[in-house]
């Protein structure tokens, strides 16, 4: 026996102090090998907030391109032409030889020579630079009728008649009427008498008949209140309302108060429109994607499987936390005002890493990632006599379960506008389709499932929902959607026989593009 | 600080798991510096090449970086990591077990006589245990050097009591006919021979 001893305790102080030195190659694939797991955490754990990061930037820029783009692109040309006008209009004020040039305001007293010379007399002291660079400041204009009526539109006009040639016409007419000796004298008698306004009116309603001293003082009539409008029309709508009114030399009618009817009507058939086109958001279809985490807080194997040493191997499987992606098609139809109704077809996976301690292999010289499946199917009455668990040191497996998931669920707006928003509750059924097990390790076999009576899993499974979702309008047919939300299944994922039960908890962002049929 | 080799001679242990503990890559090469050639010793007596102990080194000192956050320092760091070693020469032994499973074996007459094997350098050693059938290397190991006893063996690799006992009795067997050999050889020419 002490011989024995002796050989063994010779042997092990043998190689006490043995060392043999490993080849350069090998810190190498050490370091390659920490670098490579160090970023697939990171990649896991950066996915979730990477998607939720894509999302919201997409939903910014989205939200950023129609604010500016948006309401300039519906009304087209006249804001463009109107700053165009703005920024001539400021040129204009320091150019006495330009063409047309009318500027008001106390910049146009000292540069402006001839014609320009009576509209220095005009008293406009308190007015700020009627050639205002942004559209605000024509809305606070319009609280200025002898301004606004009186300075800016000749002044306007005359320059997009000198610069602009979409519609020289009409403009260079009107530039020219600036000129008239008539118009200036006019223009003085208004100033003496403050009611300048008439300018504007007298250089379109008599744009016809440069003599027409009768439609000057008809426009003389008209009150500042009039006015007001005009100009503010002038801003919105711009170049197609004074078309009009210069294309009818011999109406009788007096072409400011026509003008003003018809913008009038105009501006409540937009308004009724508007409201309109808000009411008939009825039927829509939308696809998306979601992201997000799981996690099962209240997995439980029961006593059936402490039989086997991988008890803990489930344990591990079950209440691994993971991350979970999802996409498909939806539809949805509005009940009532507030109530929504929404449903659709979506592909959902669920994927988790967990560590096993042991492996499955068969005669065939498989060997397969110890998984619930493994565990189950060794568990089984029928089960294969070649099959083995073979226990080992701990590495890493990613559990993969794809499923077809049908939402149904009801929404409530809160907010019901360009942007909206609404809560979201309702059911969703969970088609299971297979599961894959890719084992870390090297030389074991990655290995799909699908269900089926093999499974462990079940093949229909019901979940929760309850979400929010923050939408905008993007043009008549088309709403961008963020949803957050959560998914809670209603039944263990696992079937009742294996004796393991896990409901994970899921919650995820989606992002969706709705169209809106009517 | 930069330099991997320095910090592995200057630093203490608790220095060394700390450092590693942070994610510090130079840590993390001192400490492989200081305990890759030991290591490589280990995983040389569970393989048969060098290039397969150096595969099953690598695996082991990742596991290492990983589970340095776990490392409780009950035991020395040393001994910490050869366990990993071992566990992980294990688990790529295990696989060729299994297709290559281990059974009883008859009973061997070990040879008549002492064998010392004081004058034999550890690489001669190294290359007779490699030498020896795959289930009997292991058994081998795992009982005479790394000192876990037959029930533990059996438990590890999943075969019963007496099969590691026979195992390791052939193993023991053929280690010593081959160390009478360069006794006699020893005896004969003054040094070891050159296997």
């Amino acid at each position: 026996m002490e011989r024995r001893k002796k050989f063994e305790e010779s042997f092990r102080d043998a190689f006490d102090d043995a060392e043999v030195s490993p080849s350069e190659n090998v810190w190498i694939n050490v370091e390659l090998d920490l670098e490579k797991a160090d970023g697939g955490k990171m990649k896991r754990r950066l996915l979730f907030y990477k998607l939720l990061a894509a999302a919201s930037v997409a939903f910014a820029l989205a939200v950023t391109g129609i604010a500016f783009y948006g309401p300039i692109g519906g009304q087209d040309g006249p804001l463009a032409e109107r700053k165009e006008h703005d920024n001539t209009a400021n040129s204009a004020g320091t150019n006495a030889d330009a063409p047309g040039t009318l500027t008001p305001g106390p910049a146009a007293n000292s540069s402006t020579a001839g014609s320009a010379s009576e509209t220095a007399s005009l008293p406009y002291p308190d007015h700020p630079a009627s050639a205002s660079s942004s559209s605000r400041a024509d809305t606070e204009s319009a609280a200025h009728p002898q301004v606004t009526a009186a300075a800016p539109s000749p002044s306007d006009i005359a320059s997009a008649g000198t610069l602009r040639s979409e519609a020289p016409t009409s403009n260079q007419y009107l530039a020219q009427h600036t000129h008239d000796k008539n118009t200036t004298r006019s223009i003085t008698d208004n100033s003496n008498n403050k009611k300048t306004d008439g300018i504007t009116a007298d250089g379109i309603a008599a744009g016809q008949d440069q003599n027409s001293e009768t439609a000057y003082g008809d426009a003389l009539l008209l009150k500042d209140s009039d006015l007001q409008p005009v100009f503010a029309r002038n801003i919105t709508i711009g170049k197609p309302e004074l078309t009009p009114a210069v294309a009818e030399p011999h109406s009788n009618a007096d072409p400011f108060k026509l003008m003003m009817a018809r913008l009038a009507d105009e501006e409540k058939a937009m308004q009724k429109d508007e409201k309109e086109n808000d009411r008939q958001e009825s039927l829509w279809t939308s696809v998306g994607m979601a992201a997000g985490g799981f996690n099962t807080v209240n997995g439980n194997v029961s006593s059936a499987l402490t039989t086997l040493s991988s008890n803990s191997l489930a344990n591990e499987q079950i209440k691994a936390s993971g991350v979970t992606y999802s996409f498909g098609l939806s539809m949805g139809t509005k009940l009532s005002k507030r109530w929504v109704l929404q449903g659709g077809v979506n592909y959902l996976n669920q994927s988790s890493d967990y560590t096993a301690t042991g492996f499955v292999g068969d005669s065939r010289q498989s060997f397969f990632a110890a998984s619930v499946n493994n565990i189950e199917q060794l568990n089984a009455a029928d089960a294969k006599q070649d099959a083995k668990y073979v226990p080992s040191t701990p590495y890493s497996v990613n559990n993969s379960l794809a499923f077809v998931s049908v939402p149904l669920q009801a929404g409530y707006l809160v907010l019901n506008n360009k942007f909206s928003i609404q809560l979201n509750a309702g059911l969703s059924t969970d088609l299971f389709l297979q599961n894959t097990v890719t084992p870390q390790g090297e030389g074991l076999k990655k290995e799909t499932q699908k269900s089926g009576d093999d499974s462990p899993y079940r093949t229909v499974n019901f979940s929760g929902l309850a979400g929010t979702e923050f939408s905008y309008k993007v043009g008549q047919h088309y709403r961008i959607a963020i949803n957050p939300g959560i998914r809670y299944p209603l039944n263990s994922i696992y079937k009742s026989d294996i004796g393991i039960e896990a409901t994970p908890l899921t919650f995820d962002v989606g992002l969706n593009f709705r169209y809106i049929f009517h | 600080m930069q330099n991997g080799r320095i910090i592995g001679f200057m630093l203490s242990e608790e220095e060394l798991i700390d450092g590693c503990r942070k994610g510090d890559r130079s840590f993390q090469k001192a400490l492989y510096d200081r305990y890759c050639r030991k290591m490589l010793v280990v995983c040389l007596r569970y393989s048969k090449s060098t290039a397969e102990a150096e595969d099953i080194l690598q695996e082991a000192f990742v596991k290492v970086f990983h589970g340095i956050k776990n490392f409780r320092q009950e035991s020395k760091l040393e001994t910490w990591i050869t366990r990993i070693m071992v566990n992980t020469a294990l688990n790529v032994q295990r696989k060729k077990l299994y297709l290559y499973p281990m059974v009883d074996v008859e009973e061997i007459n070990l040879p008549a006589g002492e064998v010392s094997i004081s004058n034999i350098h550890f690489e001669q050693l190294l290359e007779m245990i490699q030498a020896l059938p795959h289930g009997c290397q292991i058994v081998f190991n795992l009982f005479a050097i790394e000192g876990f006893s037959h029930k533990e063996i059996a438990e590890q690799l999943g075969i019963s009591e007496g099969t590691s006992k026979s195992q390791f009795a052939r193993a023991k067997s053929l280690l010593q006919q081959r160390l009478l050999k360069e006794s006699t050889y020893y005896e004969r020419y003054g040094e070891a021979k050159k296997i």
